[in-house]
């Protein structure tokens, strides 16, 4: 996790706000794939905002923040978040990007959901990609409609209305050259839309890539407790720390190589508790016994008691 | 031609324990220290060596252009790739090379090596990983996710050992590594690859690979191979002499490129005979350990199988005790 | 650690073609490619068209264009002998067409193609030949148990 300052805050629509973050450091942003996103905690919860730029050598990071329920993240952003305000965020995860061998992208949108198309369109001006933009917002509340202008490419249909847009969609899904890829991000209810329009149209499940506003994949997980062995000592791990770290910082150090949940090194053995694994190593059969775990990515939904000299 | 790699900058892959696969993956850049020296502080080798071998590799690119190949999809990678090696490279080597990226599509490369000063845009220029590879001592190639897999879609790569790249473009991460003993029935391959997936951009990770080889060319490809005596001379060669038998060490670098996502493969190889490596007694004691007990499969991948008595019988005559 | 002990050999790439005619998923529009198809007792096209009404092409190479004007929702079945079915499997693979958007069936195997890995051609030999002259440079060429998909072709080893 780094710490960022907000260098600058402004309207990206109705109810939907534009923060650009900067390492509070000085340091450069590391660049990032189109249709990434970043995990910031705020309000005591961590939340992933699309990046809205093309991520190749950033200045700063932009993001588009919609204001959601009262009490969450969002909405803690929306109230709090002010010019040099500092928030910790996650590197920018890429699970949403452009595919290299597509002939053709067709980026459909939804909402707040444009916002890592615009990254794509960026993208698709750089590297001379052909594209075709379907977007659609509610009456009065176009989101970035002025770098929509900017961006939009020759073929762009921009529609008002859940009824609208289902229309284009599926008239844009239905006359694509083979070899295309479609990229949809907009709110539950759409996505549902385009995965049945694109199955009605024999569309390859392999061609239609759908965003989820979903936590990134390793989030900080909540916080838990680890009983040491027989020693009777516990140990607090907090959220956003593993617990590899959190037992180095206890002086107990177990082997290591990846931290990346990959090399299995540093195993360790559970005697009891609720395991939440998160690591590519460890088969079903492991799992189900729940005696091992990898320090490094997986955590407690229980306390854990742990075998450790 | 042969680029003998000293001892105390030797990648020394062993720690003592039997050798088996796993995915000993690590975060790049941090300097290992081992008996004869150490290794590992950059991703780029520019060592004594580095000269002769960047001419050995655009010989082999002039004799055999299709050892730097690219499926048509791959430009903006290959570019991302150009960049970022060069970048790299000017950072790690800033008294051998300058790269100027101010402009994200223009790359100025001035390297006082190799004597090259190019002006590079991403437009006009037909093959980026080529071009880069010409520069650096390292094969390079480029994964992409392409229909649900990682597929090998650019490779430059002379420096090979007894697989071949150029047949292998096209082809999945999966595939490629169809004949590799013990990789598929425990998982790895696909756990590799799912690692490899996660990568993002920024951050860069390593692992080493060794063989056996029973000649200095640091072009063992199966390209090459009608080029090399037939397999019963090179073992009664070894008979003859085990102490000319060479360890190949691959030392790879993994990242995910920051444009596009495709993941940038290096590899950088090393290679010593065992006559010269047993002059450090640690190392002497572990390939001893490692060799003797490896299993017959292992050991006929590591090209290694046919002649393991003698290289044993020599090791065992070189011990201090 | 984990221990690591499973027995050699590996898993070898060797074409794996599906055993019977296999159904054709739903899809809006389909080609039929003979490829060396001999309409023999294993040949699927006259199955597949009483499932779909579509268009046959006889192909030893596909035709320039074949690719051009067509709408993501169509799809490829091929019915043949099973070196040149590879082939337009691998042509239609680089035109960027998935696997899930390719129904494959082999009728019969006669035919095989080599890359030499010395120069780089490829040699179309009869099915189960143990070596060969590299149609490209000369040399004797022996396969390999790996083949690539993307090409085809077996890699040998040349001398
Ligand atoms: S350090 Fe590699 S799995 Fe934990
Ligand atoms: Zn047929
Ligand atoms: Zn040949």
């Amino acid at each position: 996790m780094t710490t960022y300052r907000v260098a600058g805050r402004r309207s990206g629509g109705p109810g939907v706000l534009e923060l650009t973050l900067v390492p509070d450091d000085g340091a450069q942003p590391a660049p990032y794939v189109p249709g990434s996103h970043l995990p910031v905690r705020a309000g005591g919860v961590v939340n992933a905002y699309s990046l809205l730029d093309d991520g190749c050598r950033p200045s700063a990071y932009r993001i588009g923040v919609r204001r959601g329920c009262p009490g969450g993240g969002s909405a803690w952003l929306h109230d709090n978040a002010r010019t040099g305000t500092t928030l910790v965020a996650g590197p920018p995860r890429s699970a949403f990007a452009p595919v290299l061998s597509a002939r053709s992208h067709l980026l459909l949108g939804a909402g707040i959901g444009v916002t890592p198309l615009l990254s794509h369109l960026r993208a698709a001006r750089r590297w001379g990609r052909q594209v075709e933009l379907v977007v659609g917002s509610g009456a009065g509340r176009d989101v970035f409609a002025s770098e929509l202008d900017d961006l939009a490419p020759p073929r762009t249909t921009r529609v008002v209305g859940r009824a609208a847009l289902r229309a284009a969609v599926r008239e844009a899904l239905s006359r694509q050259p083979i070899g295309t890829h479609a990229y949809a991000c907009g709110p539950d209810g759409f996505a549902a839309e385009v995965r049945s329009a694109a199955a009605d149209l024999a569309w390859p499940a392999g061609r239609l890539h759908i965003e989820h506003f979903d936590a990134p994949q390793l989030d900080a997980g909540d916080p838990f407790t680890a009983e040491l062995g027989d020693t009777g000592r516990e140990l607090h791990v907090p959220a956003g720390t593993s617990l590899l770290h959190a037992l180095d910082a206890a002086g107990v150090r177990l082997d290591r190589m990846c931290e990346r949940g990959v090399c299995g090194r540093c195993e360790v053995g559970v005697r009891s508790g609720d395991i939440r694994h998160r690591d590519l190593v460890l088969g079903p059969a492991d799992r189900a016994r729940g005696d091992v775990m990898l320090a490094c990515v997986s955590r407690g939904s229980t306390t854990l008691r742990l075998e450790v000299p | 031609m042969s680029a003998e790699t000293p001892p105390h900058r030797f990648a020394w892959p062993f720690d003592g324990q039997p050798y088996r696969f796993f995915t000993n993956v690590e975060p790049a850049g941090a300097e290992v220290r081992t008996a004869g020296g150490s290794w590992g502080a950059t991703v780029f080798q520019a060592d004594e060596a580095y000269p002769e071998v960047i001419a050995e590799r655009r010989e082999i690119l002039r004799r055999r252009p299709r050892a730097a190949a690219a499926l048509p999809h791959m430009h903006a990678a290959e570019w991302d790739a150009l960049t970022w090696v060069f970048e790299r490279f000017a950072a790690e080597h800033p008294r051998v090379a300058t790269a100027d990226l101010t402009d994200p599509s223009r790359v100025r490369w001035r390297n006082t090596v190799t004597g090259s000063e190019l002006d590079l845009t991403q437009d006009g220029t037909a093959h980026p990983l080529a071009v880069a590879a010409h520069e650096v001592a390292e094969d390079l190639f480029l994964l992409d996710l392409r229909d649900g897999a990682l597929r090998l879609d650019a490779v430059a790569a002379t420096f090979v050992a007894s697989w071949s790249s150029t047949f292998s473009l096209g082809m999945s991460f999966s595939d490629l590594h169809g004949p590799i003993p013990r990789l598929h029935g425990s998982g790895m391959v696909a756990r590799t690859e799912r690692f490899l997936r996660a990568l993002q951009p920024g951050e860069v990770v390593r692992r080493l690979n060794w063989s056996m080889q029973p000649t200095g060319d640091l072009d063992a490809s199966v390209d090459a191979r009608h080029t090399w005596p037939g397999e019963d001379d090179l073992r009664r060669r070894v008979v003859a002499d085990p102490g000319t038998l060479r360890l190949r060490i691959e030392i790879q670098h993994l990242t995910a490129l920051p444009a596009t996502g495709a993941i940038l493969f290096t590899i950088a190889t090393q290679l010593t005979p065992l006559a010269r490596l047993v002059t450090v007694p640690e190392w002497r004691d572990q390939l001893e350990l490692v060799l003797s007990e490896l299993p017959e499969d292992m050991a006929a991948y590591k090209s290694f199988a046919d002649v393991r008595e003698p290289v044993l019988a020599y090791l065992s005559s070189r011990s201090a005790s | 650690m984990r221990g690591d002990d499973t027995p050699f050999p590996a898993r070898l790439t060797v074409p794996r073609w599906p055993s019977g005619v296999p159904d054709l998923p739903r899809a809006l529009a389909w080609t039929f490619v003979r490829a060396g198809c001999a309409g023999s007792a294993r040949c699927a096209i006259g199955r597949w068209r009483t499932q779909e009404p579509a268009g046959v092409v006889e192909a030893g190479d596909l035709p320039a264009g074949f690719f051009e004007g067509r709408l993501v929702g169509w799809r490829l079945a091929v019915c043949g002998e099973a070196g040149r079915v590879a082939r337009v499997v691998a042509a239609a693979t680089a035109a960027g067409l998935l696997d899930e958007e390719i129904v494959v069936n082999v009728e019969s195997t006669a035919s095989a193609r080599w890359f030499c890995p010395a120069c780089g051609a490829t040699t179309t030999v009869p099915a189960g030949a143990g070596s060969a002259g590299c149609d490209g440079c000369g040399r004797r060429l022996q396969p390999r148990e790996h083949w690539s998909p993307a090409s085809g072709q077996f890699l040998c080893d040349a001398s």
